[in-house]
């Protein structure tokens, strides 16, 4: 039985993400893959994400839980979030793997729209990833991201500027906003109730 | 001589369930698979000694199964639906919506 469709389910799982940590780590992942990218190490950047997951879980028991709680939701949602989770490494690695070949094709063989917009190109697709979270989560605000990855990436191609720097605008803004939401989250208490119940 | 047994004009209503704080609880456990004591607490915006009460209640029900433990030196008490408090809600929810249609529609005048 899926209660996927339930208005309180949804309701709840889209509260899980309020504490700002997701959206924390999002950011500071967009910046490595930025700053790695200015020091020309792009495929150790496609690890960055990957590293950072493994610190997810000890800093949601660490700063989230003794807040917010522990929370399962039903195997129909943890199986949607997994194939989500595959999804956004699939998608990230074809994304690498895309732009690579971009490289390629622009050096060997001028392509005049690709000149145009190619500064833009990582930050656009980066804007894919976030929207295909924010979709994927129930997250407006991850939307909101992407369309300021796309006006980074814009801007970068417009300015015909190197695009690590649209990938660091874009993780600035989603490293702040995550900040902010995190450090309003910890202004709550840790209730200690429990151990006297 | 007795008059044969009539069946209820109404559904009968399980009172137990029919009680607010338990209900919203039930409904919160209803659509996830566990939570602990602090989630519930945090979305119900119940007291610790209310949630504590109700959640002993409703274990002693059979509703509910409660499950203590420690993570990181913290006590950590987690509950989550059995499959008769599954059921119990449902009979409810339906004998609850039966009793709704008996009521007439009016439209506002």
């Amino acid at each position: 039985m899926t209660h996927l469709t339930t208005t309180l389910e949804s309701r709840l799982f889209g509260r899980y993400w309020d504490d700002g940590l997701l959206d924390l780590f999002a950011g500071i992942a967009t910046l490595g893959i930025g700053v790695l990218w200015a020091v020309d190490l792009v495929a150790i950047g496609a690890a960055v994400p990957a590293m950072l997951a493994g610190l997810w879980v000890p800093l949601r028991r660490a700063l989230v839980e003794p807040r917010a709680g522990h929370v399962e939701f039903s195997d129909a949602r943890t199986g949607r979030n997994r194939r989500l989770l595959v999804g956004n490494a699939v998608l990230g690695l074809l994304t690498l793997a895309l732009f690579a070949g971009l490289i390629v094709a622009v050096r060997s063989r001028p392509l005049a729209l690709l000149a145009v917009i190619g500064p833009g190109i990582p930050a656009f697709l980066l804007a894919l990833l976030a929207a295909l979270t924010g979709w994927g989560l129930g997250l407006p605000r991850f939307l909101g991201y992407a369309a300021a990855l796309c006006l980074a990436g814009a801007g970068a191609a417009l300015a015909d500027a190197e695009p690590e720097l649209a990938i660091l605008a874009g993780g600035l803004v989603i490293a702040l906003s995550g900040g902010w939401r995190l450090g309003r989250f910890l202004r709550i208490p840790v209730d200690h109730a429990e151990g006297s119940e | 001589m007795t008059a044969a047994k009539q069946p209820p004009l109404l559904p009968e209503i399980d009172s137990f369930l029919h009680e607010l704080v338990r209900l919203r609880l039930l409904a919160f456990l209803s659509v996830l698979k566990r939570a602990d004591f602090v989630y519930l607490q945090r979305h119900t915006g119940l007291s610790g000694g209310n949630l504590s009460a109700q959640m002993t209640k409703l274990a002693d029900a059979g509703l509910v199964e409660i499950e203590k433990s420690f993570v990181d030196n913290r006590p950590r008490t987690v509950y989550a639906l059995t499959a008769g408090g599954r059921a119990a809600l449902a009979a409810y929810k339906a004998a609850m919506t039966n009793l709704l249609e008996t009521i007439p529609g009016w439209s506002p005048e």
